[in-house]
Order: structure tokens, then sequence, then C-alpha cells
């Protein structure tokens, strides 16, 4: 096969495989991405047979024909050329030639015989969700998915849809996060969707895919797999198959006692405690009084830092630890400025909001911290 | 190649290895004089022989052999049950001596000590070669068991010399004289040299201890991982390893096993005895305040093959009722119904220091307090009345069927004195009695 393509473009398309290529694998053909041919113009695919991309880009096909070959190497030679454009020729003996004015790389493909297919279902309803959205509901509760063994359906991000609002949930049992967004009545947005737990791995790949304010990505489900599509490229997700657990309960409807903090004092108050803290120790005590939050965090291996913020409040005196690591994950999220922060005594959950909407919230679990620190 | 040197001073550091010979045995042997120079083994209880002495060793009895193969060898073989106790005992009176030398003395095992006598040539009037034989004459005088004992200048250096001849080994190796002890060994001798590793510096084209310590400096850095860079500098008389003196508190993993005897295929049985591991293995964990991040559980078949599972836990813990359930689900994973298992065991893997409790989303927090206010009960019970006096549920049926101890319990288990009790005897062996 031989074709034309701009380098630029074609070196795009190989780098948004990198991620799904399987550096690991133990069948060679997956470390590779799939290359073949159209009337002017050729398909990428990659596949780990988890997630599977197909993706089409304008060249000039002298000689049809498909190959694979390994995908970092290749992103690499791209990388490094200084042509326009570039020649990519691979022969029978499945040996690649990529040619630019001067420069010249040879490096031994694969057949294609045993790259697994990307399918392209033809029966998917799709709906329209803005890239805006999509990213800023996948970035507020991608942090709090798992790594559970045991509860693998915690390892992904739960998504649901009910006419115009699109619900995304993530957690690890320890805390919860979750985005809530309308979208617009667009044409297409009576399909629904009942409930899906999409992969960590996948969610990174279509917030690649998500990357841009303007556009707007086809989605639909069919058949255990989620498909995202935009432009010529098309991302196909397997979904985990697994029950996900009631988290309308965990969510706590009234009660506590709230505060008002400002979003960036509480955030560099919170990472000056985490210089304190490492694995195995995270933990920060929070105590309120009136008209102030104090800080301490303790780490017996390290040393231990006090802080204060002024908050709003009024009311008895109390103590409440959580891992520093998951309020921050919590609060840097959010681009409000003023957050609530909801507490609770006895081992209840606390809850961060934005002070002005309630389109997201993450509900974080204490700790019970150890007699020194009480 | 023996002319290569690795330390221009013959001492920078003096570092005593002793290990106590056929630890068990020689125990056996002192408080039953009787028995010396007969073939003797230990493990009855274990149905396979634990320790041979000499003797034993000498017609072909070796450790790990099924009790029937040993009898088949050796008919006239004394075959005793393990007593720990004792042993325990013999080896902290071991250790005592060695600290009269030296207060750095590490406890690397029951039978084995590292201690570091840099510097104390001048306090005992004596050179470091006199030191450790003096070392040696006390312990078989004072103890009355047969040690070995490597004098060099770094950890892994003396744990060679000590197993450079033995039994009743005294073996120095100086700075100078490393090449020569070296030259001969095979890497994978070399203490802490494993399977994986022994077999990755083969392809670097390393076969004796010599080579590998003469690997250059750069390719060193470059090619070996950390532990294996340690190893090398000790190899090239570098001193990386301190003698640790202070009594382990931070484990990376606990494990405990029990091997029993006669092999079972009762599946209540097999998880009572996982459950209890679990339990031991917990109560290990709560002593030092560790809280396991992950479990490890495995069955060990009659042909010595291993089932095993390994489960990550949603949050550190040390509390058997904790995961119980989920010891449960592994089991019946890896449980293979009618096969014969002779050994359980439990592994708590990934152990981070118990400091706050993270509470979780779907579990209630009340439970929680209350599983944990129970084992301060019980572990508190535990002090007054033995290990176990509270267990679970389903580790009971190791009370009722027994522990899987065959033959005759010790002598010391079978004596009490005026005072004691089952769980607590006083600090010292009994002679035997010859009747």
């Amino acid at each position: 096969m031989e074709f034309t393509v701009n380098r630029k473009v074609f070196q795009e398309a190989v780098q948004k495989t990198l991620g799904i290529v399987d550096r690991k694998a133990t069948i060679s053909v997956l470390n590779n991405i799939l290359i073949k041919t159209q009337n002017n113009s050729i398909r990428v695919v990659a596949n780990d047979r988890e997630i599977g991309m197909l993706a089409d880009y304008d060249a000039q096909v002298t000689k049809q024909g498909e190959i694979t070959v390994a995908a970092r190497k290749l992103y690499e030679m791209l990388k490094e050329m200084e042509d326009d454009t570039i020649c990519f020729i691979s022969n029978e003996n499945n040996w690649v030639s990529i040619v630019g004015a001067k420069v010249q790389y040879r490096i031994p493909g694969l057949g294609s015989d045993d790259f697994p297919e990307v399918r392209e279902d033809d029966d998917v309803r799709y709906f329209d969700l803005p890239c805006k959205i999509a990213r800023e509901m996948i970035e507020k509760t991608f942090f709090a998915a798992s790594n559970d063994d045991m509860r693998p359906g915690l390892n992904g991000v739960y998504l649901k849809k009910e006419g115009s609002k699109i619900e995304m949930v993530a957690t690890d049992g320890h805390r919860l996060a979750m985005s809530t967004k309308e979208i617009g009545n667009s044409e297409r947005s009576e399909v629904n969707v009942e409930g899906i737990i999409i992969p960590k791995k996948g969610i990174n790949e279509i917030r690649r895919l998500v990357d841009d304010e303007l556009n707007s990505i086809q989605f639909g489900i069919t058949k255990g797999v989620c498909i995202a599509k935009k432009a010529a490229i098309m991302l196909r997700v397997s979904l985990i198959d697994s029950v996900y657990p009631e988290y309308g309960k965990v969510i706590p409807k009234a009660g506590g006692t709230k505060i008002m903090v400002d979003r960036s004092k509480m955030l560099h108050s919170l990472r000056r405690m985490s210089v304190m803290s490492s694995e195995m120790f995270s933990g920060v005590k929070i105590h309120l009084s009136e008209g102030k939050m104090t800080l301490n965090s303790i780490n017996p291996e390290i040393g231990e830092a006090n802080d204060e913020i002024d908050v709003f409040y009024e009311g008895e005196p109390m103590n409440i630890g959580y891992n520093v690591r998951y309020l921050i994950d919590a609060i840097e999220v959010l681009d409000e400025e003023l957050i609530s922060f909801e507490l609770r005594s006895n081992e209840g959950p606390g809850v961060i909001r934005s002070a002005e909407n309630d389109t997201y919230l993450c509900v974080v679990m204490p700790i019970k911290l150890g007699k020194e620190q009480m | 190649m023996k002319q290569y040197i690795f330390s221009l001073h013959s001492w920078p550091r003096a570092i005593l290895h002793v290990d106590g010979d056929a630890f068990f045995t020689s125990c056996e042997e002192a408080i039953h004089p009787e028995f010396k120079g007969k073939p003797l083994i230990t493990g009855g209880e274990r149905g396979i022989v634990a320790c041979a002495n000499y003797v034993a060793k000498g017609i072909g009895i070796k450790r790990g052999v099924p009790l029937h193969e040993a009898r088949t060898i050796c008919p006239d073989l004394i075959v005793l049950p393990s007593d720990y106790e004792t042993y325990s005992l013999f080896s902290r009176r071991m250790f005592s001596v060695i600290r009269r030398f030296t207060p750095q003395v590490e406890e690397y095992s029951i039978d084995e000590a590292f201690a570091d006598i840099t510097g104390m040539r001048r306090v005992l009037h004596s050179s470091y070669e006199n030191i450790a034989l003096a070392v040696k004459k006390n312990v078989e005088k004072e103890v009355g068991i047969g040690v070995t004992v490597g004098l060099s200048i770094t950890k892994v250096l003396a744990k060679i010399a000590s197993k450079y001849k033995k039994p009743d080994g005294f073996t120095v190796i100086d700075g100078r004289s490393i090449p020569s002890y070296l030259a001969d060994l095979p890497v994978e001798a070399v203490w802490g040299i494993g399977h994986a590793t022994s077999n990755y510096l083969w392809k670097l084209g390393v076969r004796s201890a010599l080579d590998f310590a003469r690997f250059p400096e750069r390719t060193a850095l470059r090619r070996f991982v950390k532990p294996v860079r340690e190893i090398w500098q000790e190899l090239r008389g570098n001193s990386v390893y301190p003698v640790i003196t202070d009594e382990k508190s931070r484990y990376a993993s606990i494990s405990k096993t029990k091997t029993f005897a006669p092999s079972t295929t009762n599946r209540d049985y097999l998880f009572a005895q996982l459950t209890r591991n679990l339990e031991s293995a917990c109560i290990k964990a709560r002593r030092h305040s560790l809280a396991a991040q992950k479990i490890a559980v495995f069955l060990k078949k009659n042909n010595f093959y291993c089932t095993g599972s390994e489960v990550s836990l949603n949050r550190p813990s040390a509390l058997p009722l904790e995961f119980s359930s989920l010891l449960r689900k592994v089991f019946e994973a890896i449980y293979e119904a009618g096969t014969q298992y002779r050994a359980t065991g439990v592994i708590l893997l990934e152990l981070i220091p118990d400091v706050g409790t993270q509470y979780c989303l779907f579990d209630d927090p009340l439970h929680l307090e209350k599983v944990e206010r129970l084992y301060v009960a019980a572990d508190s019970l535990a002090k007054k009345y033995g290990k176990h006096t509270i267990h679970l549920g389903g580790s009971h049926l190791v009370d009722r069927l027994g522990t899987g101890k065959r033959g005759e319990s010790t002598v010391r288990h079978r004596t009490r004195f005026p005072g004691e009790t089952e769980r607590k005897h006083l600090g010292f062996p009994i002679l035997h009695n010859s009747k």
C-alpha cells in the first residue's frame, strides 16, 4: 500500500491512539495500530479489546492495502520529521517505509489478519452532548472512581440520562462525586440512558475526545458498549457489567452544620496540610469553633501542621477528621469562589457543594483519627 | 583474579553472624543428654522432618522429608514433637550471651543473630577474632548448643563466613581476603539473591559471587534494582545493612500458616483453620497497631502445590469480623472438593500503621464502631485467658476437632508446675527426667 498524507494530521491521528494501544499486551499485534486505505482517505484503528477507536483522515492513496505498525514508534518518527507531507509505503513482506523529502524510516510491520476488528454498529440511537458539558462532568466525577478488585462496578463512572437531564457519578466507597447537567432540547434528546458504568480508561479516552470547547459529540449505547463519535472519529468502549450501588441513599438530604468558605483559601490551607501527609498518614483534623476553622495535621514520620481560616460559624465547637486528599480533590474541581461545606458529627458524611448552584456535590466520609490527634 | 582488592582496611566494621547448628535438635539434645550421638529429629506433630540433627543428616535424613520415609531410612530414629516454647527459651539465652559482648545485637530469627562488634576491641582487650571466638565458646558452654560463627565486615559477608564451614565452624573474612571466599561461591548462594535475580545475573555473565562483586560500578547502578545493588555493595565490603537492635515492629507483611497432620479433605475444618490463620495474623497486626490493605489466602495440597488468591481491601483493617465474608468467598473460589490439603495460610499484605479509620459510604459506621470495641474487649480477654478465647464461629471447629497435631505433645506441654496454667508457663526448660 502507498499513500501521501499531511504529516501533522497523521501525527495527531497516531497520537490519539496512544492511550488505547496496550503496551503490555502479550499478543504483539495489540501493540500496533491498523492503518488501511479507502478512497482518498486512510482509516486508523486502535483496539485493546476494551476500547476501540476508528478514525478517518484525508490522504492521497496511490495503492490500496492495510498494515499494522507499532503505534509509539510511528508517533515518535512522525514527531521528529520536518516535512509537510510524508509518504507511507508498505511492501508485501510487511516492511513499512515512512519517507519525507530526505528522511527515510524503515520499520517492520505486522499483517492485519490477527488484528481484532472494531465493529461499526448501525442501529445505535445517538444524542448530542456538548463537549463543554461532557468535559466538565467528567472532570468533576472521575477523580472519585475506585480501583477495587472486590467491587468492579466502582472502577468506572456511572452515567444516566433522563430527558434533558444528565447525571454522572463516581465513588470509591469513601467519597462520592456527582455532577448533574441539563442539555439543550436538541432533536434527539428523547434518547435516554438507563444507567451505565463506563470504565476509567474509557472515560479517559472520551475526555480526550471532548477536549475542545465548541463542538458536540454524539453519544449512544448498544449491547454492552457505549459509542462516542466526533467528526471522523469513533470511540467504542466496553461497559462494566455490574450493579452500581444505590448512591441516592448515601447523599444526605438535610441536617448537618453548613459553613460557607472561600474556595481558594480552603484549598490552599488544605494543600499546606497535605505537605505533612504520606500514604500512611493522610488525615487532617478540622476543628470548628465560633467564627473560625482550625486545621491540624500530624504525621509521626514528618511533623505537624496547623492553620486557621475565618468562616461564618455559630455553634458548638466540633472536631472531625478527613482524608486531606479527598477534600482537595473535591474542592479543586469547583469553579465557583464560594463553597458550601456541610459537616456532621458522629461519623456522618460531609458534603461539599458550590454555594451558588447544585450541579455538583461531593460526599466525603470522615476518618476516625488516632488518639494523639483528638 | 584473587588479587582483586575491595577493601584496603582489614576491619572497617566488624560484624558477627551467629547461627545455631541444627538448632531445634541441639536444644532437644541439651535437655535430653541421653540422645546425644543418636539420630534425632523434631517435627513429629507435623508428620515431616522439621529439623534433623547431624547424625540423622549424616544418614540422609533431610529437612522436609515425610516421617515414614525418614523411618524407612533409619528405623531407630528418635522422633520428637516440636517444643517451640523450649526452643525460644534457648534462643533468648543465646541472644543474652551475645549481648554481653556488644549491645548491638539483631535477633534475626530464632537461631540466628547478627552482632556489630565494631569498636569493641579496646573495651574487651581483645582482637575481633578473639571476641568472635569468645562469643562462640560462651554460647556453647552456657546455653549448651553448638553454634557456627562468621566474622566479617558486612552482614552479607558475615553470613557467607558462617555458611563456609558448618557445623561448629568459625570463619573470618577480613577486608583483604574477600575475593578468595567469593571466587568459588555460586552467586545464587549469596544471602538475598533469589531465583529470579540469579537467573538475571546468569544472563549478564555472572556465575560466582566474585563475578557479581566485581561488576563495574556504572553498569551495576544502571542494571540492578536497589535491593540487588545493596547486596552488591555489601559483597564489596561496603556495609549498607545496619545491625538492627530494636524489636521488629514495622512489618511489610504478616503471615500465619498451619500445617496439619494427617491431611484433610474436610471443607469446614479447612475453612476453620483458615479463619484461625486470619485471626492469628490479625492479633499480631493489632499488637503492632497495623492494618492490612490486602490479604492473600492459600491452601496447600498434599502434593505441596498451592492454590491461592489475593484481594485488595476497601479499607485497611485488622479486624477478622470485617473480612470473614470475604474470606469465605475466596475460600470457595480456591477449594476443590475431594482434594487432600495439608496446610492453610493467610498473609496480610501492604500493612500500614492503623491510625484513623476511614468510614465508608455504603456501610454503617456504628457497626464498625461496635466491631472495633468488640476486638478491644477480645484482646483484653486474650491477655487474661489466652489467645483465641473469643473467636469467630468460623474457626470454632479448630477447637472442637483439634489443632491438627499428631502424636504425643511435648514434655513441657504435659508438665505443669504449681501455679502454671495451660497458657502461662514459667520461663525455663525442663531437663529430661530419665526414669
